[in-house]
């Protein structure tokens, strides 16, 4: 069983990695066709295998401690995998929806440009998504979250020439990543309630305590949950993103939007339902959320002029739906509508294209010359009333507006603020600083840590303000990266393995980093700046652009990852403060990186715009 | 080009008069309908009235568009072969006039290859803003117009329709402003809500001296933002001169258009600046700049382009030449006639019918039959136009059946789309009972596409089922000014027509067929792109019907003797309709047909059910999942793909379409043309005035070179003049499709459309002495200015010498072609796995 569920992560992994392999080297579509099926048979066997031995041991949770992937001196960081029935039923409808998208997008991707690597693009959400359902401690389940808004990321931008969609991708990563604060800060937080790891297979055990329902802690973490969840599945306030997502091939926006990712927020809400679901007070607040991203959706929807749009949002409202029947505890009922729903919108955004025929069939049998019009509870409305109603609907719930006005602006304002700072004095304000900081270091004051983690958010919010240089910018998440290490690592009793293993992992891609981004950089207009669109020309140099902006993210494919994890369990130990500090700059950096990466390698190429012409010879 | 910039100058030295610009503007705007009518046109219209290579430029410059392929890819091209060395040297010596200038200019154009495709970007006034306030105008604006554009002329696709959408556009967001309780973002600002009170010709004024600043720039700076999104600009252009179009109607005006998206500007700027400085203020606008190509300077790609054709249309007439000096003769009398549109994809299967049993005779017309009119089946809203564009339907005819058909139930399909499955509360309870459902559903489709025709067979109109009403009872106009029905003059009038356009008035076998056609798609938007052209994009079976049945009528059949055609009563004639996606055809009205014919009519069925399997099998060779098949393989494989959601590509429709020959059947009989060329039947003898010639030209030219046109446009520059890869389309208010949810509405034709298609202007052959088709060109203003400018080429073949005269610079000249062509024993020999396009070879079977 530990094979059979090791081979589940690995094989659309190794898949991941191969494709993409061949969407650089080779060009022939019946190779990378023949690779998908080797795969698609090998996952589908596995996960077919895997639930048959699971049922023979009578559908007992299973979990395998597979050993540690990092361990200091009071910090491990075990891999654990867990099968229970919420797990099961979203890895079959994992594998089934995936299975029929990769055979549907066989014949639909033909001679599409980028053939290979949309595969490996799904594969690497086939991977996040599998790890996500079998992850077993927070700390897993985190690090699959990132995978599946990476896949997310690259799928939206799939038509990386133009430039809407990669727009598009940067507001639903920005989404993702402000959620990532609410997993990576309940990972943290929750170590700090039970003092040790959580694994998934104790929760109902660890909850048991009832007085416990009752500490603050918990409410917090349930609220971190809370945000992390309806981030990903567009609930209130995020449910903008999602219909502006629509801008990859259909298939990868049934898959994503329709099928799979939508619910990864109701499985999050599932796995930790014995935390949550301890208080009445959480318990309401997850069904009113439910309930208010249900209304706006619906609303919204119903005022869609395209069908995809119309599509995503009646997802949400279901999504909406599931939250408020978990938070009446009918856990059951989600898993079935979860199915359901992902399979009818599925299915809808797959055959999108047939709208028009069939509405202009069905409007000429009934022989109305408009839509069948359903009874709608708008019309009985008096006419203000209905207009109001179809100006929120229009504006979405003005939740766009409001989120820029109460997030991005400030952040923006502020980081402009470090940024004119730095001009007035000559960009010499990261010699200043360390000059500052040397000097707290030097006299011991208590205070360093709260100056370094200050000075860490601020040089996030400069790079995040920085529109007119790459490398300026790369260089401020880098040395707010490198802050925030210290900041920890002054702190009392802090291994020092730990630091070593983040700065080497901060390090390494930042320096390699800086070389691609000064190299890209080259050509550069002195104006803001403007997409490069590097990858369309060379796919190389812009792979190992990502994986440095990886790295630097502290995705998990490097050493900062756990070096990053390793350091905010301290910082959550010792302050919760220094951690929400400290998360803050992660979220702003991992955004940061990846509008760097859109504008260094994604965008359309710039064209030529010279007027050439053959003079004709005079006699 | 110059009338329009004395216009353009004359227009400045008055006062800004909007109306007038707008209506300039207007010219520019691409004019394609909602996809419902989806009609191939020449994507560049508006520059046609200049010759063909001079607008090509005039619409680079406007529009930023790539005209020609890149060097490199021709550069290619000659090298495999695809460009031949004579069309290449011909060209070149075309362009020089001496031994040295010839060298230096081959020598240019073979290293030509190293330039680098060229676009010319106007400079952006809006750029201003950028650079000013930071500020990317269109970002901002265009998600928020086109929504409420969408929302406005949406046709059915929202549930909840835009409050007060029958006013104008203008009227109805005054309203919602004024009215909704909540603030209407980005109308509500004070400033917005007292320009929502002017007239939007007001608004206009007051926006444009807030943004723009000076008059001079007012036109320029409008032409820039209208052209920023052509889509919708077009689409609403459309709409507002043929509010018909739709079918939930919407007053809809530019000039709104133009006012909202002034005020949605407005709003953006006033946001980041309350005095933001207008354009004017701007030290790059102080001058009116306009971009300088030196025209003098000769393209290379303009010569490449010219090789390329002149390498096609040199191929086309070697065969006409070979093919017309050993005919092939058709032995004895003909044991059935069949009459197809002269559409390219026709063309096989007219040669498979023939190859098969060389006893058939196979004639060509457009589609329509002739039939000036509109038909409303039993299951349409409204009546449809059944003939060509340019043609004015006179007649409107309505299905009646005595079975109701409202009674059917609605497909699953339609279920899905209808049920409203997407709200909240029904929503929630569909979901959980049907979802599990589609889940099985979507697996079936995917792994187990039926071959059964699909179930979505749209407005296309293709069952019988039920009479239709012909005869007409009465003489009165209807309310819209049609005559409901033909008399038995006009009936005989339509039927001789055919006859005699088609050159087919004697020597009538028993069986006569009328074959129109039609095609299938499942999950395609742009269906309506895929049925006969001369249909108006619908499937042509009503004509097919109407004419079989007209021509039967024993009052036509006396009208046509005293005309002197001698229908005879053992002929009979049947309509059919060919589904070009599935190579399936369906026979009309069988019930009348005499028992005599019975076994005619059966043999007929045969050889046409083998002739569309070889068919299959030939346009199976571009399809690269099918593989190597054998005919019934192939059968199989083209129903299926027409059947399966997840095919992009049903068909390919009429790429790779290239030239038009207008001339008798043994011109063309036994040539292999590679499904490449239309083919129109004319009999030069029987016309000695060019009447007749006239009529056929006059149809021909806009539907082929509109066709070929949106081809050539779409396929030079996929991403402006065509829609882009087809993947991630998104239907729009049943209007159109937009790439996401933010996007411009797009023009033109996919990608996966025109890949196969090689770019080259339609070549019509016409079969007539030079003198003859002169007169006759000269005479038809609107062929002329096809012909004359050169967005068609010409070329006539005289039916007496033989001789060949390509049209260029206003004349006939006379050509000299070698006719050495390959020969083969069958088509069967061109049906392996091949992308490439085929040469024109003579087929001579054995028995020849």
């Amino acid at each position: 069983m530990n094979i059979l569920l090791f081979s589940l992560l690995a094989i659309p992994l190794f898949g991941s990695a191969l494709t993409a392999l061949l969407s650089l080297f080779a060009h022939s579509e019946k190779r990378v066709a023949r690779c998908l099926v080797g795969i698609k048979i090998g996952y589908l066997g596995v996960l077919a295998s895997l639930l048959l031995v699971w049922a023979k041991s009578g559908f007992v949770p299973y979990e395998w401690r597979a050993g540690n992937l990092y361990q200091s001196k009071d910090y491990v960081y075990p891999i654990v995998l867990y099968l229970d029935h919420v797990g099961a039923v979203f890895l079959v409808m994992t594998g089934y929806i995936s299975a029929i998208i990769i055979r549907f997008c066989r014949y639909y991707m033909h001679r599409e440009e980028g053939y290979a690597r949309f595969f490996s693009k799904i594969l690497l959400f086939l991977f996040g998504m599998t790890f996500l359902t079998v992850a077993g401690t927070v700390d897993l389940l985190f690090a699959a979250w990132e995978i599946l808004g990476l896949a997310s990321f690259l799928l939206i931008a799939f038509y990386r020439h133009r430039v809407t969609p990669v727009r598009s991708a940067l507001t639903a990563y920005s989404v993702y990543r402000v959620c990532d604060l609410g997993v990576l800060l309940g990972a943290w937080l929750s170590f700090h309630i039970w003092h040790s790891i959580t694994y998934f297979s104790q929760l109902p055990q660890l909850m048991a305590n009832t007085s416990l329902a009752y500490m603050p802690q918990i409410q917090v973490l349930s609220l971190l949950l809370l945000l992390a969840a309806a981030g990903k599945s567009a609930q209130f306030p995020f449910i903008f993103w999602l219909p502006r997502a629509m801008e990859g091939p259909t298939p990868s926006s049934a898959i994503f939007y329709g099928a799979l990712s939508i619910h990864a927020g109701v499985f999050l809400l599932l796995r930790t339902y014995p935390i949550w679901h301890a208080t009445q007070v959480t318990a309401l607040l997850v069904g009113l959320i439910g309930g208010l991203s249900a209304f706006l959706a619906t609303i919204a929807g119903r005022t869609q002029s395209s069908i995809k749009g119309q599509i995503a949002y009646a997802s949400i409202t279901q999504v909406g739906l599931m939250l408020i029947e978990l938070a009446l505890g009918f856990k059951t009922l989600v898993l079935f509508h979860f199915v359901a729903n992902a399979s009818l919108r599925c299915y809808q955004l797959l055959v999108s294209p047939s709208v028009v025929a069939q509405i202009l069939r069905m409007q000429g049998q009934a022989g109305t010359g408009a839509r069948v019009s359903d009874w709608s509870i708008e019309r009985i409305l008096p006419v203000r009333l209905r207009s109001t109603f179809y100006v929120l609907a229009f504006n979405e719930g003005y939740l766009l507006q409001i989120i820029r006005a109460i997030v991005l602006y400030p952040v923006q304002r502020f980081g402009r603020f470090v940024h004119t700072l730095d001009k007035s004095i000559k960009g010499t304000l990261p010699l200043f600083l360390i000059a500052l900081l040397s000097g707290c270091l030097y006299f011991h004051l208590p205070s360093s840590t709260t100056v370094c983690a200050l000075l860490a958010l601020a040089a996030s919010l400069a790079a995040f303000a920085e529109k007119h240089s790459a490398h300026r910018s790369w260089n401020a998440i880098g040395l707010s990266c490198l802050l925030g290490g210290v900041s920890v690592w002054i702190l009392d009793g802090v291994s020092s393995q730990d630091v070593y293993t983040y700065l080497f992992g901060i390090l390494v891609p930042w320096l390699i980093g800086l070389f691609v981004v000064l190299k890209l950089e080259k050509k550069e207009a002195a104006l803001e700046l403007d997409f490069l669109g590097t990858a369309n020309g060379r796919p190389t140099i812009a792979l190992l652009c990502l994986i440095c902006c990886l790295g630097l993210a502290a995705f998990p494919i490097g050493p900062a990852f756990v070096g990053e994890d390793a350091l905010l369990h301290h910082a959550v130990g010792k302050h919760l403060w220094l951690g929400i500090s400290l998360t803050t700059s992660f979220v702003l950096n991992g955004i940061s990186v990846a509008r760097l990466y859109a504008h260094l390698c994604l965008g359309p190429l710039p064209e030529q715009t010279v007027v050439t012409g053959i003079q004709v010879e005079q006699n | 080009m110059s009338e329009t910039q004395t216009e353009k100058e004359g227009a400045q030295a008055n006062s800004f008069d909007l109306h007038k610009v707008v209506s300039r503007i207007s010219h520019w705007l691409p004019s394609q309908g909602p996809l419902k009518d989806f009609i191939h046109h020449n994507t560049l219209h508006a520059f046609q009235d200049r010759p063909f290579h001079q607008g090509l430029e005039a619409a680079s410059q406007l529009l930023g568009t790539h005209n020609y392929l890149p060097l490199q890819t021709y550069l290619d091209w000659f090298e495999a072969g695809k460009i031949s060395q004579a069309a290449f040297e011909k060209i070149v010596s075309d362009h020089s006039s001496s031994p040295k200038e010839k060298m230096h200019l081959s020598q240019q154009l073979l290293q030509s290859g190293t330039d680098k495709a060229s676009l010319i970007h106007r400079p952006r006034m809006r750029s201003h803003w950028k650079k000013t306030l930071g500020v990317d105008l269109d970002l901002v604006v265009h998600p928020q117009l086109f929504q409420l554009l969408g929302n406005y002329l949406d046709q059915g696709i929202a549930l909840w329709r835009m409050p007060h959408a029958n006013q104008t556009l203008w009227n109805a967001v005054a309203k919602l402003t004024s009215e909704s309780f909540l603030p209407f973002l980005p109308f509500s600002t004070k400033y917005c809500r007292q320009l929502l009170h002017m007239t939007p010709e007001n608004a206009i004024q007051f926006c444009l001296n807030k943004i723009v600043g000076e008059e001079r720039l007012f036109e320029s700076y409008l032409q820039e933002m209208l052209l920023a999104h052509p889509g919708w600009s077009g689409m609403v252009h459309m709409v507002e001169s043929a509010p018909q179009t739709l079918a939930v109607p919407r007053p809809i005006k530019l000039i709104d258009v133009i006012a909202i998206e002034l005020i949605l500007e407005y709003a953006a700027l006033s946001k980041k600046h309350i005095d933001f400085p207008p354009i004017s203020s701007s030290p790059e606008w102080r001058n009116d700049s306009e971009v300088k190509v030196n025209s003098a300077s000769l393209k290379p790609e303009v010569l490449w382009q010219e090789a390329l054709e002149w390498t096609v249309y040199e191929d086309i007439c070697k065969g006409l030449i070979a093919n017309r000096a050993a005919p092939l003769q058709l032995p004895g009398g003909a044991s059935a006639q069949a009459f197809f549109c002269i559409d390219d994809r026709e063309c096989s299967l007219r040669r498979h019918l023939e190859e098969t049993d060389p006893s058939i005779e196979t004639f060509s017309i457009a589609g329509f039959f002739g039939l000036d009119w509109l038909f409303q089946g039993v299951d349409q809203v409204a009546p449809t136009k059944l003939c060509p564009v340019p043609v004015t339907p006179k007649y409107l005819v309505k299905e009646t059946t005595a079975l109701s058909v409202n009674t059917k139930k609605p497909t699953v399909l339609q279920l899905l789309h209808l049920s409203p499955s997407n709200t909240l509360f029904r929503g929630w309870a569909i979901t959980q009972v049907l979802g599990l459902w589609h889940a099985l559903t979507l697996a079936f489709q995917v792994f187990r596409p039926g071959s059964k025709r699909a179930v979505d067979q749209i407005l296309s109109h293709i069952e019988s089922s039920g009479s239709l009403n012909l005869l007409r009872e009465n003489n009165t106009l209807n309310k819209q000014g049609l005559y409901e029905g033909y008399n038995y003059d006009e009936m005989a009038d339509r039927v001789a027509g055919v006859l005699k356009s088609t050159g087919c008035t004697k020597h009538f076998s028993d069986l006569i067929v009328f074959v129109a056609h039609g095609a299938s798609s499942v999950n395609n938007p742009y269906f309506a792109a895929y049925d006969c052209g001369a249909c108006s994009g619908r499937p042509g079976a009503p004509n097919a019907r109407a004419i079989s049945w007209m021509a039967n009528q024993k009052e036509v059949r006396t009208r046509l003797q005293s005309e002197g055609i001698h229908l005879p009563e053992s002929s009979h004639v049947i309509g059919a309709m060919h589904d070009t996606t599935r190579d399936e055809v369906i026979y009309f009205d069988l019930e009348t047909l005499p028992s005599r014919l019975q076994a005619t009519f059966e043999a007929f069925r045969t050889t046409m059910d083998t002739s569309l399997k070889k068919n299959a099998k030939e346009r199976c060779r571009r399809f690269q999942s099918a593989g190597k098949v054998t005919p019934e393989l192939a059968l199989n494989h083209v129903r299926q793909r027409g059947a399966s959601i997840f095919e992009p590509r049903p068909e390919l429709n009429h790429a790779t379409n290239s030239s038009c020959i207008v001339g008798r059947r043994s011109l063309t009989r036994g040539l292999f043309l590679d499904r490449r060329a239309f083919l129109n039947s004319y009999d030069p003898m029987e016309d000695p005035s060019g009447t007749i010639l006239n009529g056929i030209l006059s149809a021909v030219v806009p539907v082929c070179g509109g066709i070929n046109l949106e081809y050539y446009f779409s396929r030079m520059d996929p991403e402006r003049y065509g829609a882009g890869t087809k993947l991630p389309h998104n239907v729009v208010g049943l209007i159109g499709v937009a790439n996401g949810i933010q996007g411009d509405l797009l023009t033109g034709l996919p990608t996966q459309m025109t890949e196969f298609h090689d770019p080259v202007r339609l070549l019509v052959v016409v079969e007539q002495e030079p003198e003859l088709v002169f007169k006759t060109i000269r005479g038809n203003d609107s062929v002329w200015e096809w012909v004359n400018n050169e967005w068609i080429r010409l070329a006539c073949l005289s039916p007496h010498t033989a001789n060949l005269y390509f049209f260029e610079k206003g004349i006939f000249n006379p050509v000299e072609i070698d006719a050495a062509i390959p020969l083969v024993s069958s088509s069967d020999n061109f049906c392996g796995p091949n992308l490439e396009w085929i040469r024109t070879h003579l087929i001579r079977g054995n028995k020849t």
